[in-house]
């Protein structure tokens, strides 16, 4: 008898299976669940429906009508891939295998930023020192240093060789045009080197409840003051459209430096962190989830942050670059 | 939290007192024991938050740990590192499709204790019934979720254990005559047992509303393992189960040599969406006498 019980229950044992005592496995292909998960998550976390005035339920309700059993794969990438670029943020992507979404910004307003102009007429033999292209200019009273993307991390050595390099200029120009974002963590090493103390320079929010307008408490956003080696003369920082995500927070932050001027074009916008997510049929997506508020509780940056002196570049000669012009004229 | 106190007090008063008691009636008779393991293993996780989909892989275990035993009690620690690459199971598609991969990382800490119940030992079987708590910390890394391409979270449980042995032991030698093959075999002492712990106080710290959040920042300075918690939430939810069936052979020197095959599954709801995992394992563990 108790041999019989112990294989009985050894038997048992050895074939347990969680399946049964797990949730039902939501893997599916079907159109409509994929649609409905989709719509269900943004609903529920991303964070600027109210900024933007989006109504969700309506633009629900006209992609609807547009899935049904027969809507093939491709098909779908497409409707969800509009639905997605109703929200007019390129912090929202879906992803397949074959294709990615976007809403690009950028594409959608004036071009400031033509590199080869700054490698011919300008910076014609630059160095390239870690994630900076820079030289100096204007007869050597100004430096200008590019950062073409906050993908591409900041070392305090790269840094302590620049600022060593350009200390006896007037100013300093830093290109910050095209730079898409990239790493949060990029945005104080650099901006903490013009900084003479310690600064409060925005706020962060979270969304954190079903409705649109659930967000937790604010958060405080600081730049500290380089200990080392600093440059607290003029700096120009050069935006435009491209400026996006950690740029726009970068550029957020300098409203609180008195030493530091935006020049160029409203940047793209992006001050929303993205959180990523997966599709019941396999594809990756990703939207924000954050807001980011200037120092007195305004809440632009999604849309951009407006330049201090507005330039443009002129297309009709490619000889000149009027946004680093404007900014010598500011410096010199 | 008060429940939570009152538990723990009770559980490890109970294990005290347990081994108290013990220290009297069997004096100089304990055995104790260093272990180290390896073994093979299937896991699967779900975390909803960031996915509906199951990941599948297959990994490794490594472990260390102790144990202590008497004629009548036996107390075991585990610290496991239990390392998978897994693979999101999806549906079939008539589209070009692309495989979503992931690492998966389950450090578990173990402990039980276990007194035999002599009133039910019926020959050659022996009954046990105690406690176990384990904390599993799970991390998980996909670099396909953008910003949350990494995951993290603990859930820990108060369990009770109860574990059916029987000796199995070769009393006498034995020949074998399998046409070519002859062979005598020597007398051997062998265990099998049968162990089940079922979670009955669990709690875990998982990600708050949006799995992911921006709390202070505070240029270079920022405390960035405090920025990634922010959020996390303490939630008193879930279960946790596991079973274990082994084989363990008594070594002359008073080494031991165990096989196991071990399954658990946890359902870790946190206060927003859960996680699901759960392992298949087999393991092979050297029970050294210290």
């Amino acid at each position: 008898m108790y041999k019989l019980l112990f294989f009985t229950l050894s038997f048992f044992f050895l074939f347990s299976c969680e399946k049964a005592l797990f949730k039902k496995d939501k893997a599916s292909n079907d159109p409509m669940e994929n649609f409905e998960y989709l719509w269900s998550e943004i609903d529920k976390k991303y964070s600027y429906f109210e900024l933007k005035n989006i109504d969700w339920d309506s633009i629900k309700t006209v992609y609807t009508q547009r899935v049904s059993n027969s809507t093939n794969d491709y098909q779908l990438f497409d409707i969800l891939g509009g639905l997605l670029n109703e929200l007019k943020d390129d912090h929202v992507n879906l992803v397949s295998a074959f294709n990615i979404s976007r809403y690009d910004i950028a594409l959608k307003n004036d071009a400031n930023f033509r590199l080869r102009t700054i490698e011919e007429y300008y910076i014609t033999s630059p160095q390239y020192s870690g994630a900076f292209f820079h030289d100096f200019i204007s007869n050597g009273e100004v430096g200008y240093i590019r950062y073409n993307s906050f993908m591409n991390n900041i070392s305090n050595g790269t840094l302590d060789y620049l600022l060593t390099r350009y200390k006896n200029t007037k100013g300093l120009i830093i290109d910050l045009r095209e730079n898409g974002g990239g790493s949060i963590v990029n945005v104080p090493k650099l901006l903490e080197r013009f900084a003479s103390e310690r600064k409060l320079v925005g706020y962060f929010k979270t969304r954190n409840g079903e409705n649109h307008s659930d967000f937790s408490d604010k958060s405080k956003y600081y730049i500290g003051s380089y200990p080392g080696i600093r440059y607290e003369k003029p700096v120009m920082v050069l935006i435009d459209r491209g400026s996006y995500s950690a740029t726009t927070m970068f550029s957020l932050a300098t409203k609180a430096f008195s030493n530091i001027k935006l020049v160029g074009d409203t940047t793209g916008g992006g001050g929303g962190l993205p959180n990523g997510g997966q599709l019941p049929n396999g594809w990756t997506y990703r939207f924000s989830i954050s807001q980011l508020l200037d120092l007195n509780e305004n809440n632009y940056a999604e849309s951009g942050v407006p330049a201090d002196i507005d330039a443009a570049f002129d297309w009709s000669d490619l000889t000149k670059d009027e946004i680093i012009e404007r900014a010598l004229v500011e410096i010199l | 939290m008060i429940r939570f106190i009152i538990i723990s007090i009770s559980l490890f008063s109970f294990i005290t007192f347990g081994q108290e008691k013990d220290k009297d009636s069997i004096k100089g008779i304990d055995k104790h024991y260093f272990n180290t393991s390896y073994g093979i293993l299937i896991s699967s996780y779900r975390d909803l938050p960031t996915s509906p989909l199951f990941y599948n892989g297959y990994g490794v275990q490594f472990a260390i740990g102790s144990t202590d035993e008497s004629d009548f009690r036996v107390a075991n620690f585990k610290s496991s590192v239990n390392l998978s690459m897994n693979s999101a199971k999806i549906p079939q598609v008539n589209s070009l499709s692309t495989n979503y991969n992931s690492v998966f990382i389950n450090i578990p800490f173990y402990y039980d204790h276990l007194r035999k119940v002599n009133k039910w030992n019926y020959k050659k079987y022996n009954f046990l019934i105690g406690g176990a708590f384990l904390t599993n910390i799970n991390s998980r890394l996909n670099s396909s979720l953008f910003n949350a391409s990494a995951g993290f979270d603990i859930e820990s449980s108060f369990m009770l254990s109860s574990k059916i042995e029987r000796d199995i032991s070769r009393k006498k030698t034995k020949k074998v005559n399998l046409w070519l093959f002859k062979k005598e075999l020597k007398p051997k002492k062998r265990t099998i047992g049968l162990q089940f712990n079922t979670g009955i106080l669990n709690f875990n710290y998982r990600p708050n509303y949006t799995n992911l959040s921006e709390s202070e920042i505070d240029g270079s300075n920022t405390n960035w393992v405090k920025f990634a918690l922010d959020g996390y939430k303490v939630s008193w939810n879930g279960w946790n189960l596991n079973s274990q069936i082994d084989l363990t052979f008594h070594k002359k020197n008073g080494n031991r040599i165990k096989w196991a095959y071990e399954w658990s599954a946890s359902h870790v709801p946190g206060r927003y969406e859960a996680l699901d995992f759960s392992f298949h394992q087999i393991h092979l563990t050297l029970m050294f006498k210290r």
